[in-house]
C-alpha cells in the first residue's frame, strides 16, 4: 500500500455508513423542495379550477366561451367571454405583425451585419429594453401613444386595438430578438462558408441557408413573444379602451378592445367571494391557462418537427410535403400582402393603396432583371432600418421619461411620503415597499427553485414523471402574471385571511418567479457536461460532493443571472401585487409582514389613471422605477458576460 | 511474477434494454499487470470495463447477472460501498475531462473529497501524482492556471495524475490515446510501462499494435463475447481461435 | 483557482451591494416619515359652510373614546374614487394632529370598497352609491354613515360648442342611439367629424351604478363605451379627447373640462354646483358614504367623527363637494 492510500482508506465501516446517511439526508432535502414546488404548482391549478368550475356549471361552457356579451354587473348579468377571447387573439396578432418583421430584421442585423463594436453596445441595449416594466410602457402609451394615434389617424380617441398592439409588439421585441439572435449565431460556420464558397451573395446565404437553419430557434422566439403578448395586463388595460366588443368590421384596428387579462385586472377587486362574478373571473383565468397550454404544446410540436426536419432520418412522412410547403408559402405571401394592404388602407389616404399596388406590379415585372447585388442592397437597407427603428423606439421611450422625469427627482421626492393624493411630496414608502416585496419574494423562491431544479436534474432520471413536471413548470412559466395575482388574492388574502399584506405580495411574487428560477437553474445544470460528473464519480466522490464541487460552480453564474432577472421582473410587476399587497397611501412603513405596503409600479399606475394634475410626479415615479429595474437587469447582464468570458478560455 | 487475480468476472451478462451486450464473460485480471481488451467497435469492451467500477450504474435500463469479484468481494453484493470501490478502482476516459478548475485543484479534488485537508499533505500528493504521470516538469510553475489551457495530451496525463492522486489499486483506461497525436500517445504508453510496477492496469484499445506494445495479457472480444484471453505474446503469435487470428491479421475489423 | 475566487468575490460583492443599498434605504425610512406631513392650520370654518350633524339615512355616530394612544394605531380604508380625495385630505390633517395614527387608503371603486369591508380586509369602506338590499342581506353588520353629498356632472371637452343638454339626450347618447354631436342642437366639435366618444366607468364604480340607475333607468350602456377606472381617468380622457362625453363627481370638475347644465323638466337649465346639489334641484345628486362593520369604534370611529366635524366638513367643501346639513 503506497503512502497515498494511507490517507484515503478511511471510508469503510462506520464512516461509510455515516456518509451514506448524509447523502441520503441531502437527497431528501432536495426532494422536499422539488416536491413542494410541484405541490404548489398543482395546487394553484387545482384552486383555480375549483373556483372557476361553478361558472361552467351554471352558465354552461358554450355560453361562457361563445356568449357575445360580458356584462357581469348589469341587472341581468351576462358572462359571455367571446369578445374577450377575440380581443386577446386580435391584440396578440397585431403585436406579432409588428414585432416579428422588426425582430427578425434586427436579429439578422445584430448577428450577421453589425460590426463587433456595434454589437457590443446593441445586444445589452436590447436586453435592457426587456427590463422596462409593463406599467411604464402603459404609462407612455397612455400619455404619448394614444394621443399620437388620435391626431394622426384623425379619430375620436386613440385608445384602440392599434395602440395595444403597438405597445405589446414593442414589449415582445427584446424577447424575440434575443432568442432569434442566439439561434442565428449558433448556426455552424460551415453552412455559411459552404454557401459563400459556391458564389452566393451574403443576403442569399442569410435568407436561404442561415435563417432556415436557425428556424427552430426563431420559431421558439416567436412563440415566446406570443406568450408574452397574451399574458400582458397592465399596458393593455391602460391603452386599449377596454370596451368588451368584437371590432366591427373585424379588421378595424381603430376600435377599442378588451382582453382576457384586462378583464381580470379591472374587475378582480370588486367581486365578493363566492358570487357568480367571482367564479366567472376564475373561469377567465382557466381559459388563459388553457391558451397558455396550447401555446406551449404547439411550441413543443413545432420545435420537434423543425428539428426532425434538420436530421436526415425522419420517422414518419413529414407534415410538410413539398407541395404543401409551396402552398403554405404562397398562403403566407398572400396573407402578408393583404395584411399590409389593410394596414396601408387604414393608415394612409386612399391613394396609398394605389401606390402600393403599382409598386407591387412594377416589382413583379422587374424582379427577374435585377441583379442579386441590388437585391442584397435593398434587403440590407430594410434590415438596417429595422434595427434603426428598434433603437429609435427605445430612445423615444427613454428620453420621454427621462426628460420629463428628471425635474421631479429631488432629495425630497426620494425620501418623503406622498402628499395631496400623490401630486406633491415624494415616493419614499413606495421605493421601500418595492424593495421589501422583492427581497421577500427572492428569499422564498430562490432556495425552493434551486433545490427543486437540482433534484430534477441530478437525482431523477428522464421519464414520464419528470416530463410531466417539466410541462407543469413550463405551463406556470408562461402563465400571465395577473393569474398569479388572482390566485394570491383569492387564496392568500381572502381564504387564508392574511388580508392585503406584504407577505401576501411576497408569496404571490415568489410563485410568479419560481418557474423561471427552476427553468434557468435546470438549464445551467444541464450545460455542465456529463463527462465532468463521470470523472468526479470515477474518483470515488459521492453524489453530493460531485454536485457541490464539480456541477454547481460552473452553473452558478447562470443561476445568479436567472435570480437577478427574476428580481428585476418582480420589482416591475403590478398585476400580482395590485390586489394582494398594496395600498395607495400610507404614512408609516409597515412594521410587520401582515401590513400592506406602497409600491412603485402600483403608485405609477394609480397616478397615471386616477389622479389628474400629477404630471411631474408621474414621470418622476416612472423614472425611479425604470432606474431601479434597469439597474437590476444591468447587473445581471454584467455578471453573465463576465462569467461567459471567463469560461470561454 | 505474481499471477494472483485481483479482479475476476464469472459468467457476467449485461443487457441494455433488450440488447444482450455482454454474454457470459468470465475473465481473471492479474494483479500489477497490464491487461488489454481488444476487438472491433461495438464488441462490448468499454461496457465490460465500466462494469469493473460500476460506472454502468449511471445508465438507465441496464441489467446485470453474474458475478464480479474484486479481491474476494462481490462488487454487486447489496450494501457494497460503491464510492469506496471507485476510489480503489480508478478510471481514465477516452476524451480528457479535466474539471474547469486549476491544475492543482484538479489533482487535489480526489484527496479533498476523501478527507485530506492539510495543505502540506495536498501539496505532496499533487507533486507525486504529477511526477508519476510524467507531467510535473511541464506544469510545476503554473499549478494555479486553468487546466483547460493544457494541450490534449497534457490534459489526459492530468486526468491520469488525478486518478493516481486517490491511490487506487487498479486503473481502468478507456481508449486513453484515441483523441491524441502520436507523440502524446507515445508518452502515455511509456507511462503505462512505469505505472504497472505499482498498479494493475486494464486498457481498452482499438489499436492492436498498442495492445501488443503495452500489455502483458490480452483479451479479444467480439459481439459481446470474450473469444480468447491469454498472455499477449501467445494471442498475437499463436492465437487459438480462428476469429482471433482473423481479427489480428486484419481480415476484418 | 485565483480567477474563480475573484469572480465569486465580485459576484457576492455586487449582490451584497444591492442588498445593503436596499437595507440602508429601508433604514433611513422611519427617521423621515414622522416630520413630513405639513400640518394644515385648523382654523375654524367661517362662512356658509354647513354644520356637523349627520342627516336621515345615516346612523348617528357614537362617540368613540379618544384613547390617549402611546403606540401606533392603524386603520385601512378603500373604495370609491369619488370619496377618496375627501378621505385622503381628512386623513392627512387628522394624522398631523394625531401622530400615532396610521390611516392607509386605497381607491378601486365602490364595488371594491364593499367587497373589502365585507371581507373585513379594511376597517372602513367608501362608497358613492347605496348599499343594495342583497348586499345588506349578505353583510347584516354593515353600518352606513353619510359624510357628504355629491352631484354627478356631465362633462365634455371645452372645444365642444354645446351649451346644455337634456336627460333624454344623455340617455340616448349612452345607449348608442345618438352617435354624432351634430344630432344635438347647438353641439359641434370643430376640427373633428363630430363623432361622439362615450366615456364611462368600469363595473366596480359606484358613480357608474348611480348613473346607470338614475339617468339610464337601469339600462346597460352601449358596449362601445370606454370604461375608465376612476373619476380622474374619466377627467383626463375628456380633457384630451375633443369629441368625448363623460360623467364625474362635481368634486373633480376642473378647468380642463366643461360641465354641462342640464335642461330639466322642460324648463330650467340647471348647472351642476354646490348649491344646486344642496337644494336638490340638480337632478343627478347623491350621498357619499363610509361603511363600517358594526358601529364605528376606536380609531375608525374617531376618524369618521372628525370627517363629520366642522373641520372635516370644511375639507369636503374645499374639495368641491357638498357638505351635509341639518
Amino acid at each position: 500500500m503506497n503512502f497515498l492510500q494511507r490517507f484515503t482508506t478511511g471510508t469503510s465501516g462506520n464512516t461509510a455508513r455515516s456518509s451514506l446517511l448524509k447523502e441520503k439526508s441531502i437527497k431528501t432535502v432536495f426532494f422536499c423542495t422539488a416536491f413542494f414546488a410541484i405541490v404548489v404548482i398543482i395546487f394553484i391549478l387545482f384552486f383555480l379550477f375549483l373556483d372557476g368550475y361553478p361558472v361552467f356549471e351554471q352558465v354552461g361552457i358554450a355560453n361562457f366561451l361563445f356568449g357575445t356579451s360580458w356584462t357581469p354587473t348589469a341587472v341581468v348579468p351576462a358572462y359571455g367571454i367571446f369578445p374577450l377571447i377575440v380581443g386577446t387573439l386580435l391584440v396578440t396578432l397585431g403585436a406579432m405583425v409588428i414585432a416579428v418583421p422588426l425582430s427578425l430584421g434586427c436579429a439578422i442585423y445584430v448577428s450577421e451585419l453589425a460590426s463587433p463594436r456595434v454589437k457590443k453596445i446593441l445586444k445589452p441595449a436590447i436586453e435592457l429594453l426587456a427590463g422596462i416594466p409593463s406599467v411604464v410602457y402603459g404609462f407612455f402609451g397612455l400619455i404619448v401613444l394614444t394621443n399620437f394615434i388620435r391626431i394622426s389617424c384623425d379619430i375620436p380617441t386613440g385608445e384602440t386595438w392599434l395602440a395595444a398592439s403597438i405597445l405589446l409588439g414593442v414589449m415582445a421585441l427584446p424577447t424575440i430578438i434575443s432568442v432569434s439572435e442566439d439561434a442565428i449565431s449558433s448556426v455552424p460556420r460551415e453552412f455559411k462558408e459552404g454557401s459563400l464558397a459556391i458564389g452566393a451573395t451574403r443576403w442569399q446565404t442569410i435568407s436561404k441557408v442561415i435563417v432556415p437553419a436557425a428556424l427552430s430557434g426563431i420559431a421558439a422566439a416567436i412563440i415566446l413573444g406570443i406568450g408574452r403578448a397574451v399574458g400582458e395586463t397592465m399596458a393593455v388595460m391602460m391603452v386599449a379602451g377596454n370596451a368588451a366588443i368584437i371590432p366591427n368590421p373585424i379588421w378595424n384596428v381603430l376600435s377599442p378592445i378588451r382582453t382576457l387579462t384586462g378583464t381580470l385586472g379591472i374587475e378582480m377587486g370588486e367581486v365578493s367571494v363566492g358570487s357568480l362574478h367571482y367564479n366567472a373571473l376564475f373561469g377567465v383565468a382557466i381559459v388563459l391557462l388553457v391558451i397558455t397550454l396550447i401555446i406551449n404544446l404547439s411550441a413543443v410540436a413545432i420545435l420537434r418537427h423543425l428539428r426532425e426536419r434538420g436530421t436526415t432520418r425522419q420517422k414518419r412522412t413529414p407534415l410538410l410535403t413539398p407541395e404543401r410547403k409551396e402552398s403554405l408559402k404562397r398562403f403566407a405571401e398572400v396573407s402578408g400582402i393583404s395584411v399590409l394592404m389593410i394596414f396601408i388602407l387604414v393608415a394612409t389616404p386612399w391613394w396609398g393603396v394605389i401606390v402600393f399596388l403599382l409598386a407591387g406590379v412594377v416589382w413583379y415585372y422587374i424582379r427577374e432583371q435585377i441583379s442579386q447585388k441590388l437585391i442584397e442592397k435593398l434587403a440590407f437597407a430594410l434590415i438596417i432600418s429595422a434595427a434603426v427603428i428598434v433603437i429609435a423606439i427605445l430612445v423615444i421611450i427613454l428620453q420621454d421619461i427621462v426628460i420629463n422625469g428628471l425635474p421631479a427627482i429631488s432629495w425630497e421626492f426620494l425620501t418623503q411620503p406622498p402628499r395631496d393624493l400623490g401630486r406633491a411630496g415624494g415616493i419614499f414608502p413606495a421605493i421601500v415597499g418595492t424593495l421589501y416585496l422583492v427581497i421577500g419574494a427572492i428569499m422564498i423562491a430562490l432556495p425552493i427553485g434551486v433545490g427543486a431544479a437540482i433534484y430534477l436534474v441530478e437525482y431523477t432520471r428522464e421519464g414520464r414523471i419528470t416530463r410531466l413536471i417539466r410541462t407543469g413548470v413550463d405551463l406556470l412559466n408562461g402563465t400571465p402574471s395577473i393569474v398569479f395575482g388572482l390566485f394570491g388574492f383569492a387564496f392568500i388574502v381572502l381564504f387564508l385571511g392574511t388580508g392585503v399584506s406584504l407577505i401576501a405580495g411576497q408569496i404571490t411574487l415568489a410563485l410568479m418567479v419560481l418557474p423561471t428560477i427552476i427553468r434557468t437553474t435546470e438549464e445551467s445544470l444541464k450545460n455542465v457536461p456529463q463527462a465532468l460528473r463521470e470523472g468526479s464519480l470515477a474518483l470515488g466522490a459521492t453524489k453530493w460532493q460531485t454536485i457541490r464541487m464539480v456541477v454547481l460552480p460552473p452553473a452558478v453564474p447562470g443561476i445568479v443571472t436567472g435570480a437577478i432577472l427574476s428580481i428585476g421582473r418582480a420589482a416591475g410587476e403590478t398585476a400580482p401585487i395590485m390586489f394582494t399587497a398594496v395600498i395607495f397611501s400610507s404614512r408609516f412603513l409597515p412594521d410587520s409582514v401582515f401590513q400592506p405596503v406602497m409600491a412603485l409600479p402600483y403608485h405609477l399606475f394609480i397616478l397615471a389613471t386616477n389622479i389628474p394634475g400629477s404630471s411631474t410626479n408621474k414621470y418622476g415615479t416612472a423614472l425611479v422605477l425604470l432606474i431601479l429595474v434597469i439597474g437590476f437587469y444591468s447587473v445581471a447582464i454584467v455578471v453573465r458576460n463576465h462569467f461567459q468570458n471567463k469560461i470561454r478560455v | 511474477m505474481s499471477d494472483t487475480p485481483i479482479i475476476s468476472a464469472h459468467n457476467l451478462n449485461l443487457w441494455y434494454n433488450d440488447t444482450h451486450a455482454l454474454q457470459s464473460i468470465s475473465i481473471a485480471i492479474r494483479e500489477k499487470r497490464v491487461t488489454a481488451l481488444i476487438g472491433p467497435s461495438g464488441c462490448g469492451k468499454s461496457t465490460l470495463l465500466r462494469c469493473f467500477n460500476r460506472l454502468n450504474d449511471l445508465i438507465d435500463h441496464v441489467k446485470i447477472t453474474g458475478e464480479i469479484t474484486f479481491g474476494d468481494v462481490n462488487i454487486h453484493a447489496p450494501g457494497t460501498d460503491v464510492v469506496h470501490l471507485r476510489k480503489r478502482i480508478g478510471m481514465v476516459f477516452q476524451k480528457p475531462n479535466p474539471f474547469p478548475k486549476s491544475i492543482y485543484d484538479n489533482i487535489a479534488y480526489g484527496p479533498r473529497v476523501h478527507g485530506v485537508k492539510e495543505k502540506k499533505d495536498l501539496d505532496r500528493i499533487v507533486e507525486k501524482s504529477l511526477r508519476d504521470a510524467a507531467l510535473w516538469e511541464e506544469v510545476r510553475d503554473r499549478l494555479a492556471d486553468s487546466a483547460l489551457g493544457l494541450s490534449g495530451g497534457q490534459q489526459q496525463r492530468l486526468c491520469i495524475a488525478r486518478t493516481l492522486a486517490v491511490g487506487p489499486e487498479v486503473i481502468l483506461m478507456d481508449e486513453p490515446c484515441s483523441a491524441l497525436d502520436p507523440i502524446a500517445t507515445a508518452k502515455i504508453e511509456n507511462l503505462i510501462e512505469i505505472l504497472k510496477k505499482n498498479y494493475t492496469v486494464i486498457i481498452v484499445t482499438h489499436n492492436m499494435q498498442q495492445a501488443a506494445r503495452v500489455s502483458d495479457y490480452t483479451g479479444f472480444m467480439y459481439l459481446g463475447k470474450l473469444v480468447e484471453f491469454g498472455e499477449t505474446r501467445q494471442i498475437f503469435e499463436h492465437p487459438s481461435e480462428t476469429l482471433t487470428e482473423n481479427y489480428i491479421t486484419g481480415r476484418f475489423g | 483557482m485565483k480567477t474563480q475566487k475573484r469572480s465569486f468575490i465580485f459576484l457576492t460583492l455586487s449582490l451584497a451591494a444591492l442588498l445593503i443599498v436596499s437595507m440602508l434605504v429601508a433604514g433611513c425610512l422611519d427617521s423621515g416619515t414622522k416630520t413630513t406631513v405639513t400640518p394644515v392650520p385648523t382654523t375654524a370654518s367661517v362662512g356658509a359652510v354647513a354644520t356637523t350633524q349627520a342627516t336621515a339615512p345615516a346612523v348617528p355616530v357614537t362617540t368613540a373614546a379618544p384613547a390617549a394612544p402611546v403606540q401606533k394605531q392603524t386603520i385601512r380604508i378603500s373604495g370609491s374614487t369619488t370619496v377618496l380625495p375627501i378621505v385622503q385630505k381628512a386623513a392627512d390633517q387628522y394624522m398631523a394632529v394625531h401622530p400615532e395614527a396610521d390611516i392607509q387608503i386605497s381607491g378601486g371603486g365602490s364595488g371594491v370598497g364593499i367587497q373589502a369591508i365585507g371581507a373585513k380586509t379594511v376597517d372602513i369602506g367608501m362608497t358613492s352609491r347605496e348599499v343594495t338590499k342583497d348586499e345588506m342581506a349578505k353583510y347584516p353588520r354593515f353600518v352606513v354613515t353619510t359624510i357628504a353629498q355629491d352631484g354627478i356632472a356631465v362633462v365634455v371637452n371645452p372645444k365642444n360648442t354645446i351649451q346644455y343638454i337634456t336627460l333624454d339626450q344623455i340617455k340616448n347618447i349612452y345607449l348608442g342611439k345618438i352617435t354624432k354631436w351634430t344630432e344635438i342642437n347647438g353641439a359641434e366639435v370643430p376640427g373633428t367629424n363630430n363623432q361622439i366618444v362615450i366615456v364611462g366607468r368600469d363595473s366596480a364604480s359606484g358613480t357608474r351604478s348611480y348613473f346607470d340607475e338614475t339617468v339610464l333607468a337601469k339600462a346597460t350602456p352601449t358596449n362601445t363605451m370606454l370604461e375608465k377606472n376612476s373619476n380622474g381617468a374619466v377627467l383626463q380622457t375628456i380633457a384630451q379627447t375633443p369629441g368625448a362625453i363623460g360623467y364625474v363627481s362635481i368634486g373633480f370638475v376642473s378647468n380642463d373640462v366643461k360641465a354641462l347644465p342640464i335642461w330639466y323638466n322642460a324648463q330650467k337649465i340647471i348647472a351642476p354646483g354646490i348649491n344646486t346639489v344642496k337644494d336638490k334641484t340638480y337632478p343627478v345628486s347623491r350621498d357619499l358614504y363610509v361603511i363600517t362593520n358594526g358601529q364605528p369604534a376606536g380609531l375608525a370611529g374617531d376618524f369618521i367623527k372628525y370627517i363629520l366635524s366642522p373641520d372635516g366638513q370644511k375639507i369636503v367643501a374645499d374639495e368641491g363637494y357638498v357638505t351635509i346639513s341639518t
